[in-house]
């Protein structure tokens, strides 16, 4: 997997690692060595990890798609349609600021406040596995995605709010709210799923920081925490190869649940 | 609402505090080691006071003083100094990336937009660039930097510099479809327009059409992609840092087992320091300080463009 490695003071580029990996891995799929990897000195079954992993991330994930969905969208449209742009501003400066800033600089502040108050505001990290960080971690994972398709909504929205229709609508007497409902919405919905691969591969990538930030153990941490044992010349690429695989299945759920969101939010907008 | 005449005279505000932050950056980035408080190599691990009681020693790492601006780090070393240090290393290589993606990504999208031929009028076209790429969307770019650096960066024998400009390859390579991607469907939107099926009619070639027809109109679009393909830049090579991937070397210590930056760029001091958030704080909000304003800057500047360009669109001279 590894395409660069120094030999000596030397730079050598292994492409060739790509199909040798894929070759290994299909063989070791077959007697099953491919689904398992080292720990400490012992062979662990990766599917057994992932089953306690996978959940976790998905669990996160999942939350953090159907908050963004939701908020990007009815948020979006409601701010979209209204006059002054502060708002957006906010929220674009803060969607600009990277996911990692925002995970260190809420710890730091959640730390400051107990050590000045001895208030505990919400857990800065998942110490015990019956203690998990929740809400942190949550409102940073759904940051960015919502300030991104939040955008993108109300550039939407701002563009349909002067089409004729609504015009039309307008003069049939319909309120404001019914006339975002039922002639709005329907295209912010539908700039939401055009958008969905977007948020979800956002999703995803903020997921692989906060898990890490947060000790969360997800399904990327275990991609990183054995990665690293190459430093020591123990590179597993097999695990690196499943990894990939379990995150590329999130990645597939995410996809469907905007999906499923989207079409709820249709029925909403009672176009269903 | 943009077209009345009060809004066009408005004080852009977003403009000019973007120009002025991100200058701050280029400043620092140029000058910041001829400025710098202190000699790279210079710490403090251990200070004397004289105190009524008898002489004190303290340790660092030392809190914010006067001495100190932004406080010493867990060796001594005087923060604002390695910010300084620093500086070149973060601000050009996100930079010189997102120029280097812009050119590439652009060319690469207009050629193939220009191959395409116009979009289709009715507009299905809102989900072709990110549903065509797939799975592969699903990897997120510092991962694909993060498995390829990995085996060369950690307590690496080759010098920085030579990291950096393989790493900034990486970085550059990354992000090219995306920009490809979006350049193209602008390109594709501008064909449709009267004035290039006039050109066509007159029988302009592809070449002559890109260039003297498509690439004026595209210059403020690339001119703002510049600015927020440097920004993921900036984003990618902080993500990069949270896991321990230095631009230009991680040096590791082992017992406890720590990172170490080699170029004192900005993601690997906040990626060194990044256990301290439950003490001595300073040692990474001072460059990520440092990082957030050259992120807001640069957002802010794109903001204030895009402002400008769409209050000073329209009524052109008709002469």
């Amino acid at each position: 997997m590894l395409t660069v490695s120094p030999a000596g003071d030397g730079l050598a580029l292994h492409l060739d690692a790509f199909p040798r990996v894929a070759f290994e891995y299909t063989r070791g799929l077959w007697s099953g060595e491919s689904l398992v990897y080292r720990r400490g000195g012992t062979d662990v079954s990766f599917l057994q990890v992932t089953l306690h992993t996978f959940p976790t991330s998905l669990l996160y994930a999942g939350g953090a798609c159907l908050a963004t969905i939701l908020l990007g969208t009815l948020l979006g449209t409601w701010l979209g349609a209204a006059k002054r742009q502060h708002v957006q501003d906010l929220l674009g400066a803060l969607g600009a600021v990277p996911d990692f800033v925002l995970v260190l600089l809420l710890q730091i502040l959640v730390v400051a406040f107990y050590q000045s108050t001895g208030v505990r505001l919400a857990r800065v990290a998942s110490i015990a596995r019956d203690e998990p960080a929740l809400l942190l971690p949550l409102l940073v994972l759904s940051l960015i995605p919502t300030a991104y398709l939040l955008k993108g909504v109300s550039t939407t929205t701002r563009e349909i709010i002067g089409r004729d229709f609504v015009t039309a609508a307008k003069a049939r007497g319909l309120g404001r709210f019914q006339v975002l409902r039922r002639h709005v919405l329907p295209h912010a919905v539908l700039h939401g799923q055009a958008s969905a691969a977007k948020v979800a591969a956002l999703l995803v990538g903020n997921l692989f920081i906060v898990e890490y930030l947060f000790n969360i153990p997800g399904v990327t941490g275990v991609l990183f925490e054995y990665a690293y044992r190459g430093f020591y010349r123990e590179y597993q690429p097999q695990l690196v190869v499943n990894s990939l695989i379990a995150i590329i299945a999130l990645y597939a759920i995410l996809l469907l649940l905007t999906r499923v969101l989207a079409a709820a939010l249709m029925k909403v907008s009672g176009r269903g | 609402m943009a077209e009345s005449p009060h809004v066009r005279r408005r004080f852009n505000l977003r403009l000019w505090l973007g120009v002025a932050l991100t200058s701050l950056m280029l400043f620092l980035a140029l000058f910041g080691p001829v400025l710098a408080p202190y000699p790279e190599d210079y710490a403090e691990r251990l200070e004397v006071h004289q105190t009524p009681e008898g002489p004190e020693t303290v340790y660092a790492p030392r809190p914010p003083s006067t001495r100190h601006w932004l406080g010493t780090d867990r060796w001594g070393y005087d923060m604002l100094t390695l910010i300084m240090y620093g500086a070149r290393f973060t601000i050009f290589t996100a930079f010189g990336v997102a120029v280097l993606r812009v050119i590439l990504g652009g060319a690469a999208g207009l050629v193939g937009g220009l191959r395409g031929g116009p979009r289709p009028a009715e507009g299905t076209g809102s989900r072709s660039p990110a549903g065509r790429s797939g799975v592969l969307s699903a990897l997120p770019a510092f991962l694909v930097v993060f498995l390829a650096m990995f085996g060369i960066n950690f307590a690496s024998p080759l010098p920085p510099l030579q990291l950096v400009l393989i790493q900034a390859g990486l970085m550059m390579l990354v992000g090219l479809p995306s920009v490809a991607a979006v350049v193209r469907a602008k390109t594709r939107q501008l064909s449709g327009q009267p004035f290039v099926t006039a050109a066509v009619a007159l029988g302009a070639g592809r070449r002559h059409i890109g260039r003297r027809h498509l690439l004026p109109l595209l210059r403020e679009d690339l001119l703002l992609l510049v600015l927020s393909e440097t920004i993921l830049a900036l984003n990618l090579l902080g993500q990069l840092g949270i896991f321990q991937l230095f631009l230009g070397g991680t040096r590791v210590s082992m017992d406890p087992i720590m990172y170490y930056s080699i170029t004192h760029e900005w993601a690997g001091l906040i990626g060194q320091a990044r256990a301290s958030i439950q003490a001595n704080q300073w040692t990474v909000l001072a460059p990520m300080g440092a990082f957030i304003v050259a992120v807001l800057g640069l957002f802010f500047l794109l903001r204030g463009l895009e402002e400008y360009f769409r209050t000073h669109q329209g009524a052109p001279s008709r002469l």
